[in-house]
């Protein structure tokens, strides 16, 4: 099963300073899955990201990839402020996407830059790839950096609260983009976010990451049942251990879940046998919610 | 004017500093420490009159303690220690006061002293030349050797240190190498100026170009023109050229943040594509 299985958060606890940001964290990231990490703000999602980057060495527990090198973690993070007078276009950025792989001392190359003005071309930018980084949109930017994460050839895309900000039309815009990307690349996919409502149309897998409490664990104030179905339809069922939702799919897929039974422990929920029937479901689900014939090229508009 | 061999060492000297100060500056400005480098200057203050009260090479004593106060500075800053600002404003106080103290100690060297305070550039000898091109050779092979990785870590530190950059030896090998760029330009403008050289060749060269190769190339420019016209005019009109050199750049600083092509185009929105 191991070999299903790309990266396993064990038992991890995380502190800043006396401050206990994730608390008996367990969480596996099967390869092939798109993975959401609810949670509200200062939830620790962040924090988690960065601890599966190996940014963060966490007080207990450990962190183990399988199959998986380091280098092949692509990192989208929450869009920052990056400096607008930065002397660098958009192609440059990419590039550096490419730099991990080359090592010290050696510049990119010829094919580097194609590698790069192929990603570039792929999220739609091909167009601006020589402006400067600080003449684009936040939108732009925000694919800039999907393919910056793309040009290292990436196994795992790790998304930070990629779409806060945007309206809801951008939001179908980028998730239909992710989820084409991670068709064609193969990609195994993680979003951190702490909007409820973008999760199902997306994702087979949903984790909550509420401060020091365990994953799948959410507070069950934030998440009551009323509360999932007011924001994702009458589609969608929340799947509850006592009173806390683990895991959100159509009613009619009750029967993958049962495979699973009601257990905290997440290896059980990610047995491969789940997978397949879950990932068709998400299939379904997003095409239900979808605005009718949202054609891929329209995400290549400007989002301001 | 360049006949006597005091100004061929001048020039060469000046071009050598003002080349790897721009260059430096360039990866200063971006990363916003400016400051970083007034502070270290000043710190080398103490160093060298550490240096003239042990009578050891003041140029050894003077690296010693810059580069220990650059990295002292990135070290308390990234353990989250102190704010940047406050650990450069300690550090810089400090190295100063160190410098005052041990004049005091051993008086009768004031007017060498005032040299290093605002630059001599006239003064340069040959063993001084030499001691800068060593310098100038090493920092600029290692900016060449780690451009990639100083580049994208100026971007976004963070983002460099996630997707696998060395971040944190990128950041400090900096730190390292102004602090010894610092050293060797203390001689040509002077501790007091010597951050004016760091930063307005990037800063002015920002208002011309978005590319980075074209802002580096035209803060090297940028640096010569500064330095060896304002030693041409401090020859001439014979003023100090420290001084000159600085206000020169000033002023051209401010031509270009007027008549910048850039400072236009900035809040107007590229057309759709």
């Amino acid at each position: 099963m191991n070999s299903r299985i790309l990266v396993s958060v064990e038992d991890v606890t995380v502190r800043f300073e006396d401050v206990t940001a994730l608390q008996d964290v367990n969480l596996e990231i099967p390869q092939g899955v798109s993975m959401a990490l609810i949670g509200p703000n200062g939830g620790g999602k962040t924090t988690l990201l960065e601890l599966i980057l190996g940014l963060i060495k966490p007080a207990q527990g450990r962190v183990t990839y399988h199959n998986l090198k380091r280098s092949e973690i692509g990192y989208v993070p929450q869009e920052t402020e990056t400096d607008p007078n930065f002397p660098v276009s958009a192609l440059d950025v990419v590039l550096m996407g490419r730099y991990p792989l080359l090592g010290v001392f050696r510049s990119p190359s010829r094919q580097d830059h194609q590698i790069a003005l192929s990603m570039l071309d792929r999220v739609g930018l091909a167009d601006v790839a020589r402006r400067p980084l600080g003449s684009l949109s936040g939108g732009q930017k925000q694919r800039v950096a999907i393919a910056r994460a793309l040009a290292s050839k990436p196994k795992l895309l790790l998304l930070d609260e990629p779409t806060s900000g945007a309206d809801v039309e951008a939001k179908d815009r980028f998730y239909s983009l992710i989820n084409d990307l991670k068709k064609e690349f193969s990609l195994t996919v993680v979003v951190a976010s702490h909007e409820l409502a973008v999760v199902p149309r997306f994702v087979d897998d949903v984790a909550c990451v509420a401060g020091g409490v365990h994953l799948h664990a959410c507070p069950s104030d934030v998440w009551d049942e009323e509360h999932f179905q007011r924001l994702y339809g009458k589609e969608m069922e929340a799947f509850f251990h006592g009173e806390v939702p683990h895991r959100m799919v159509k009613p009619h897929d009750v029967a993958t879940q049962r495979h699973g039974g009601p257990t905290r422990n997440p290896r059980n929920t990610h047995a491969p046998p789940s997978h397949p029937p879950t990932r068709n479901t998400t299939r379904t689900t997003r095409n239900t919610h979808a605005p009718p014939s949202q054609p891929h090229e329209e995400s290549e508009e400007e989002e301001e | 004017m360049f006949e006597a061999a005091f100004m061929q060492r001048a020039l060469i000297a000046g071009v050598l500093t003002s080349v790897l100060l721009a260059i430096l500056g360039f990866f200063v400005v971006l990363r916003k420490m400016s400051f970083i480098g007034v502070g270290i200057a000043h710190a080398a203050f103490g160093g060298v009159a550490l240096g003239q009260f042990l009578g050891i090479p003041l140029f050894v004593s003077a690296s010693v303690f810059s580069v220990a106060t650059g990295l002292g500075i990135g070290l308390v800053t990234r353990r989250g220690k102190l704010r940047e600002d406050a650990a450069i404003g300690i550090f810089f106080a400090a190295g100063m006061a160190l410098g005052v103290l041990f004049l005091a100690l051993k008086p009768g060297y004031a007017s060498d002293i005032m040299s290093y305070l605002f630059g001599s550039i006239l003064a340069v000898t040959s063993t001084d030349l030499w001691i800068i091109a060593a310098l100038a050779f090493f920092i600029l092979l290692l900016l060449v050797l780690f451009f990639k990785e100083l580049l994208a870590s100026s971007f976004d530190a963070n983002l460099a240190r996630a997707s696998g950059i060395p971040e944190v030896f990128t950041s400090y090998l900096l730190l390292g190498l102004v602090s010894l760029g610092i050293v060797a330009a203390i001689k040509i403008v002077g501790i007091v100026l010597v951050s004016a050289l760091l930063v307005l060749p990037a800063a002015t060269a920002l208002q011309w170009s978005r590319r980075y190769l074209w802002v580096l190339a035209l803060a090297v420019l940028f640096g010569v023109v500064y330095t060896v016209t304002g030693l041409v005019i401090s020859y001439l009109i014979n003023i100090p050229s420290g001084a000159t050199i600085v206000l020169l750049g000033t002023v051209v600083f401010l031509l270009s943040l007027a008549f910048s092509p850039l400072r236009r185009r900035i809040g107007i929105t590229y057309p759709q594509t």
